[in-house]
């Protein structure tokens, strides 16, 4: 890997990108205890419970992304930046996750998580509210802290600059929409570093995108619009295949997204059971708080296991108890079925949808049987994966028919004579243009149940198969 | 559909803006709709940034597409939840902000675009509720043909709706 100079000499060695050089106002930076807070989130959640070396931080993925940028912004001299945009978006890339959460992702989406008896239960009208506060996201934390937090404000330049920062890595601005692209759009630098990263990390091939030849290939049209050349078309596509293959293999593991789900589904029960509001924050007002004040030095994933402990140890809850002890003594919560793949979307009928009504019809039936509490069942669904940023939402004809402003995160190529680029998905012969209407969506019920015998799970596991029988 | 999907889909319900994506106008309306119901209080958890268009959700048209997408199984779902009265009062203040008698779905995204972009310019201090003229030069820097009258207007309109002092 090719070392890259530093006027000030500091210079940082990483395993991806080799020498990662700082300036001296970055290295203040990455100096101060807010930011050497990202060395206690694990980038991977708990993907460490199933691939032993998954356990590099966001820490490492910071500095990386870092590094990305820096390169594009050299292959970009020409684009007209200033020397001082170029600082800014260096220190946006460097500070772009500086919010996150313990465990990443796992804790900033609790609210968002429906426990199992509040989907399958149909006595009456369910209450959903609109009045709880919750959990802030990462980038919108991020941009508090960097304003909130002194040791940092202080190494940006003060709270103006730390207010500029944060409004580049949340996209708050409305100038340079083409660069905040680098930061958030399908061809990011964040998404470039991680795919390497968590794949070498997890110890799987699914990840080694081209990065050099993308890097390389990156460049500005007259009017701004960022793009790469039609040269590297392949490697784009396989930057954009591979992370659904990540997806697949890697962050949607069932074993990983089940211990994750049984987290989420932990963390939601005891935030709203009010007996750990000295250990888990309430609201998204307790968690900015917590994120502007001393106590951020302990917003790591440390946070989530204390509470996880208390849990197993304390809690009467049998739910609760259920969940904490299948996390505290790395018990998988055992998969029962999972429906789905990689599927057109244009059609109401899915068999992912068509099992989770099956499941909310006959879930209670089948606990009751079987003498299982219903909270002991995950029923939950990750994220569907588009293969490209938009392209899935739509079928192959109405993605052609999308506004400019809709295909604003797609990946843009350089069509060979041409000085303006064009989307990726409409290259005809592009492999992206024929899965554009594909996404990759599954559902998954689980059972925690640590002292379940084989019999009985095959007998469940016999019982729901058949709830996945398509309609007649 | 998680909880948010659901408090999107009844939040919307609430106020009659109708949760659909077939033409651009539908998705731009649905946009700037959700924007605003969030300023008035409607914690739907989605992260604005700024686009072309103004303020612009990503993770909302997501939800909003896997809602539609699911057709009869989505509505089969939502029939079973209803939304907390509080949010379903701020929801229905903001109708009439929302909706204007006898207008076209061209000018409802058109009116929604600018309120919700002067409102996220004003709630990131990039431009100030009592300086129409710069708050229309803003906004003309980033493609929008609108004039300080109808900044000033719209102004009026967020002030009457409480989502500005």
């Amino acid at each position: 890997m090719a070392s890259s100079r530093s006027p000030s000499g500091r210079v940082v060695n990483d395993n991806i990108h080799g020498d990662i050089a700082l300036t001296d106002a970055e290295w203040k930076v990455v100096n101060t205890a807010t930011f050497q807070r990202l060395r206690s989130l694990k980038q991977l959640g708990m993907g460490h419970l199933v691939y032993p070396n998954a356990t590099h931080s966001r820490f490492a993925h910071s500095l990386g992304v870092f590094r990305i940028m820096c390169r594009v912004l050299g292959n970009l001299d020409h684009s007209g930046l200033d020397t001082e945009r170029k600082a800014e978006l260096r220190q946006a890339a460097l500070l772009h996750d500086i919010g996150h959460y313990p465990y990443s992702h796992l804790m900033e989406r609790v609210g968002s998580v429906t426990l199992t008896e509040e989907e399958v239960t149909n006595a009456g009208k369910k209450t959903i509210s609109g009045q709880v506060d919750e959990y802030p996201d990462h980038e919108e934390l991020g941009r508090h802290i960097i304003q909130s937090q002194a040791d940092i404000c202080k190494a940006l330049g003060g709270k103006k600059q730390a207010q500029k920062i944060g409004a580049l890595f949340s996209r708050l601005e409305g100038a340079d929409q083409q660069l905040s692209k680098l930061i958030h759009s399908s061809l990011d630098m964040d998404r470039l570093d991680y795919l390497l990263r968590d794949a070498r990390a997890a110890g799987v091939p699914y990840g080694e995108i081209d990065l050099n030849y993308l890097l390389n290939s990156i460049r500005i049209s007259p009017t701004g619009m960022l793009g790469v050349d039609e040269k590297a078309l392949a490697a784009a596509e396989h930057f954009l295949l591979a992370r659904v293959f990540m997806h697949r293999v890697v962050y949607y593991h069932k074993t990983t997204y089940g211990f994750e789900e049984a987290c989420r589904q932990l963390l939601r029960r005891v935030r709203d059971s009010d007996r750990y509001n000295d250990l888990l924050a309430r609201d998204g007002n307790h968690i900015n708080e917590i994120c502007g004040g001393a106590d951020l030095r302990g917003f790591t994933d440390d946070y989530v296991d204390r509470v996880i402990y208390r849990a197993a140890r304390d809690d009467q809850d049998p739910v609760i108890q259920t969940l904490a002890a299948c996390l505290v003594e790395r018990c998988p919560p055992r998969l029962l079925l999972e429906v789905g793949g990689v599927e057109e979307k244009i059609h109401s009928y899915t068999p992912a949808t068509v099992f989770r009504q099956k499941c909310r019809d006959g879930l209670v039936d089948l606990a009751k049987r079987h003498r299982l509490n219903v909270g002991q069942f995950l029923l939950c669904g990750p994220k569907p994966i588009k293969f490209e940023e938009r392209g899935s939402l739509f079928s192959r004809a109405d993605a052609e028919k999308l506004k400019p402003e809709e295909r604003e995160e797609l990946i843009m190529v350089f069509r060979k004579g041409r000085s303006e680029p064009q989307s990726i998905v409409d290259i005809t012969g592009s492999i992206i243009k024929s899965l554009s209407n594909q996404v990759f969506s599954i559902q998954r019920l689980y059972l925690v149940d640590r002292d379940i015998k084989p019999d009985k799970l095959e007998r469940i596991r016999g019982e729901v198969r058949l709830w996945a029988q398509p309609p007649k | 559909m998680d909880r948010q999907q659901i408090l999107l889909a009844k939040s919307l319900e609430a106020a009659e803006v109708p949760l659909s994506v077939n033409t651009f106008h539908d998705r731009l309306i649905l946009q700037k709709a959700v924007y605003l119901l969030q300023a008035a209080g409607i914690h739907l958890g989605y992260r604005f940034r700024w686009y072309i268009r103004g303020p612009y959700s990503p993770d909302m048209t997501s939800g909003a597409f896997g809602i539609a997408n699911e057709g009869e199984y989505a509505e089969a779902e939502l029939r079973g939840w209803k939304l907390d009265d509080e949010s379903a009062t701020r929801a229905r203040n903001l109708h009439s902000l929302l909706h204007q008698e006898g207008e076209s779905k061209t000018d409802q995204a058109r009116r929604l675009e600018l309120l919700a972009s002067a409102l996220f310019l004003f709630k990131t201090d990039q431009a100030k509720p009592g300086d129409p003229e710069g708050t229309a030069t803003i906004l003309k820097r980033n493609n929008k043909e609108f004039s300080a009258a109808e900044v000033k207007s719209a102004v009026k309109e967020l002030r009457a709706h409480g989502l500005l002092a």
